[in-house]
């Protein structure tokens, strides 16, 4: 009563090389499964509650997305965030563009944050052994930065992100981070996110 | 006292409802927070209104607000569109006007984290109290509606319904609990989720066992004859409570690993419990089931590159039923007709697969995406029936029924969406299934939405799906039960169009459908005269039954639906309707029927608010169904029906003061009839008995929550 198939069994040696072979393909990130675009509709709803985004932002709000070099992840979310971003009329009530930046290091980012005036800046994949950095050079730095891991919100290299908690969306918001990057997201906003403080 | 505190509730209510900070909430953003993301219709997460299909998302909120023990209530009291009735064997479910009696809900395919689990051999309970998937480890339930083959081949027909557990870190800490419905069972629970570096790779685990025992409600059925004893004697059924009719023990651990972009659900169940769908005698404590499952499934994602993305998922699974039963009277036992038999009918099914899944982006952006598959499954049953001589225990025959079988089920399918512009989005597919029983079956989708003003969204969707035989209605064969022949796998098309309509954090849906379901495979009941046809022709003795492609069905309805919240989410509400115009048509006959048990309408309604501070957050759900037609009305005069039910339940949850970790939920369960359409007993006095339920419950639950 307890015999397998040959068939089965050869099916299930060809699955178990399948998943080795799958593992060296892995990319290493925990991805919010939150759809991209409904995203950057989240973001740019958040960023009208920034109460110093029209100061930060000037006429046109700028929008940074970053990738990882190499990490074909990174690329893909990039390239999908473009396209949604700009396919909304107006981000906080004005204009917006939207630019791939591909990632040096973090100096280089605080500084293109304020030579180009960035107003939001979005953290792909990839990113997991910068946020630290990340996070200590944004000190000071007025800035809305995001991130589709919401592990970097919660270790601060991010200020928003969302999360896809019972098939439905989450605001994340790392509160101290905030306040360094001089976020101010009204307090009805933080009453219905997660808060890490 | 308690008008004290009635009065403290009520002022809270009105004092949150009116609290100046309302007005400052952001409808646009509470609307998208409340915008479901689904996978399950198309294998990528996109949001509701844009799924290529009618979809229900219930939340783990919802499963404890609503105080929901099983899956068949959760559809039942909150998804759109599916009935569910109790039945002693199980949940039964139907969708959209359409029901098949003693399905046990096998026209919908269950997935849990996308794993199949209706096994091959033949269906069992999969939706109700023993089905072994404890409820607190589950994120969301994804309720697709209509035909779902073009992803998932065989079983889609009527729906799919995904089962999503939750990952580590939301289950982050140890949990323990007890439930017990006040008097008849009892479910302690532990779980347990935690956040981890594997590898240094970021991972997550969560993991839950319940346990639980049921001791009644014990019904009293009512007398039937259950055939002549050689002094002439009559043989009764009934006329009893039976002692054993909801006793049950039952087992079950689902575990989930995440780490890195690889998924692994495990789950192991067993349960005992008894069975009422054989020619038992009454209430003997040797009729019982035994029904073990052990699963496991892997998924893994990889993007190659930023337009190639690949999907992989291998699995496995094993699932065993045993039914004993014993029988005074029955046609197949060899001793005379006054002594009993006791029969003991085993099954195992074992199955393994791999799926490979790529998708092409071809633009990068997402709105032109090509997604390919191809599915491969092995599958082994074997299965046999034993009589014996109960007073003996002497084996009176050879096996019987014997399955001995292997097979490999291939599906290929593609899939492509296309965006051409922000307001509409199209979705076309195929899948072909290759099964070596029937020709290789293409289910086909197309779909659109179109989203031509704020908030609103149309949808139009064709699509097809099968249900292939099971092992059993294949192959199961013995003197009474010739095999089948030609037997092909059942059929549906589907047509729908729906028009939904956003109002800040309200939404409005309302559909019309119109289904067709071929082949349908019923058991062929012969007469004495096509008895001794197919005898003759045969070489055979007289058969009683065959199973055969018999029926189909049209179905043509509407659905409604609304939901919404106010004062900052704290007041929660929704309803739905269905109503529909089907009937059955069956070969051989003329003139098409209602379908006997489904509900020409249902529908359900739920409500809750949460009070401030330490006060409890109360809920009121409810399901009702229209009157159905009994199981094989046409066989009794005055084609008897079941009437109108309705379903009630109200629930308390909260945290217990004074103790932190600490909370409680209390609900009580009300139903309107004592009676399914479900007939129960041998009736061989044509004096139809239905199947009973229970009518009033009290449900109490503790959970303590270790410090994280």
């Amino acid at each position: 009563m307890n015999q397998v198939g040959g068939k089965a069994r050869s099916l299930l040696a060809l699955s178990f090389v399948l998943a080795i072979l799958a593992w060296a393909l892995t990319l290493v990130g925990d991805t919010s499964a939150v759809p991209l675009g409904l995203q950057a509709e989240l973001t740019a709803k958040l960023a009208a509650h920034d109460k110093a985004m029209p100061g930060r932002a000037g006429p046109t709000l700028k929008v940074a997305i970053l990738t990882k070099k190499g990490n074909a992840e990174s690329a893909s979310t990039a390239a999908h965030l473009q396209a949604a971003f700009a396919s909304l009329d107006a981000i906080a009530g004005l204009p917006h563009q939207e630019q791939v930046v591909a990632f040096v290091d973090a100096p280089s980012l605080a500084a293109l944050i304020k030579t180009e005036s960035l107003a939001i800046v979005y953290l792909t994949q990839g990113f997991d052994g910068d946020v630290d950095a990340i996070r200590s050079v944004l000190d000071g730095v007025s800035v809305m930065t995001c991130a589709t891991v919401p592990d970097y919100v919660a270790r601060g290299g991010a200020v928003i992100g969302f999360d896809l908690v019972s098939g439905k969306s989450k605001i994340l918001v790392n509160l101290p981070q905030a306040k360094k990057q001089s976020v101010n997201l009204d307090s009805n906003v933080l009453t219905i996110a997660t808060v890490f403080k | 006292m308690k008008r004290r505190a009635l009065f403290a509730a009520l002022a809270a209510i009105g004092g949150s409802l009116t609290r100046p900070a309302i007005a400052q909430e952001d409808p646009d953003l509470n609307a998208l927070l409340d915008e479901p993301v689904v996978t399950t219709a198309s294998s990528t997460a996109e949001t509701g209104t844009t799924a290529p299909a009618t979809s229900s998302t219930i939340t783990a909120e919802d499963l404890r607000r609503y105080g929901i023990h099983t899956l068949g209530e959760a559809v039942s009291f909150l998804a759109l569109g599916v009935n569910v009735q109790h039945t002693l064997d199980g949940d039964e479910l139907g969708a959209r006007g359409v029901e098949i009696a003693g399905d046990t809900g096998n026209h919908f395919l269950l997935l849990i984290d996308g794993h199949k689990v209706n096994d091959p051999y033949m269906s069992s309970d999969i939706f109700g109290r023993f089905s072994g998937i404890p409820l607190e480890i589950v994120d969301h339930i994804e309720v697709v509606l209509g035909p779902g083959s073009v992803l998932y081949g065989s079983n889609a027909m009527l729906g799919v319904i995904n089962v999503v557990t939750k990952r580590g870190r939301d289950f982050e800490g140890a949990h323990v609990g007890a439930e017990a419905d006040v008097a008849t069972s009892i479910r302690p629970w532990v779980g347990f989720g935690k956040r981890f570096r594997l590898f240094g790779v970021p991972s997550e685990v969560s993991v839950e066992a319940e346990y639980f025992h049921a001791d009644g409600p014990d019904f009293y059925f009512p007398s039937q004859d259950a055939g002549l004893l050689p002094s002439g004697q009559v043989l009764k059924w009934g006329g009893a409570v039976a002692r054993d009719s909801s006793n049950a023990d039952a087992g079950a651990l689902l575990a989930r690993l995440t780490s890195g972009h690889f998924d692994v659900t495990l789950r192991a169940q067993a349960n005992d419990s008894p069975v009422w769908d054989t020619p038992a005698d009454f209430d003997n404590p040797e009729t019982h089931g035994v029904d073990r499952t052990l699963s496991a499934g892997i998924k893994h994602e990889a993007q190659l590159s930023p337009v190639v993305h690949i999907y992989t998922r291998v699995y496995a699974a094993h699932v065993d039923h045993d039914t004993v039963f014993t029988a005074t009277n029955l046609d197949t036992c060899p001793l005379p007709s006054n002594q009993t038999c006791r029969v003991d009918s085993r099954s195992q099914s074992q199955w393994a697969g791999v799926e490979v899944q790529p998708s092409f982006d071809w633009l990068r952006d997402g709105r032109f995406v090509t997604m390919l598959g191809i599915d491969a499954t092995a599958r082994g049953v074997l299965g046999k029936a034993d009589e014996y001589d109960d007073a003996t225990g002497r084996p009176l025959t050879s096996s019987a029924d014997v399955v001995n079988h292997n097979d490999l089920v291939v599906g290929a399918y593609g899939q492509q969406t296309w965006s051409p512009t922000k307001w509409l989005g199209l979705n076309g597919g195929a899948r072909l299934d290759y099964d070596e029983r029937f020709a290789p079956v293409v289910s086909p989708r197309l779909a659109a939405n179109v989203q031509p003003w704020k908030g609103g969204s149309l949808k139009g969707i064709f699509s097809e799906a099968f249900r292939a035989p099971t092992f059993f209605e294949s192959y199961v064969s013995n003197a009474f039960l010739p095999a089948p022949q030609n037997l092909q796998p059942e059929k549906t098309r589907s047509i729908e169009g729906s028009i939904e309509q956003q109002f800040a954090a309200q939404r409005l849906l309302f559909g019309i459908f119109s289904t067709t379901m071929t082949n349908i495979i019923e058991l062929y009941d012969f007469d004495p005269l096509s008895a001794a046809q197919y005898a003759e022709q045969h070489s055979t003795l007289p058969p009683l039954y065959q199973e055969r492609n018999l029926e189909s069905i049209d179905s043509t309805g509407l659905n409604a639906s609304f939901q919404g919240s106010l004062a900052s989410r704290k007041l929660s509400y929704g309803a739905t309707v269905t109503a529909a115009y089907a009937r059955l048509s069956t070969t051989g006959t003329t003139g098409a029927i209602p379908l006997s048990v489904a509900p020409r309408a249902f529908g359900n309604f739920h409500v809750s608010y949460v009070l401030p501070g330490d006060l409890p957050t109360l809920s009121l759900a409810a399901n009702w169904m229209s009157s159905r037609y009994i199981e094989n009305y046409t066989t009794y005069a005055g084609l008897p029906s079941a009437p109108p039910v309705i379903e009630l339940r109200a629930t308390a949850i909260g945290a217990v003061p004074i103790v932190p970790g600490l909370s409680y939920r209390v609900s009580a369960n009300y139903v309107s009839s004592s009676e399914t359409p479900f007939l129960v007993g041998p009736a061989l006095d044509r004096n139809p008995s239905l199947e009973p339920v229970d009518t009033f419950r009290v449900t109490i639950g503790l959970t303590y929550e270790f410090a994280k």
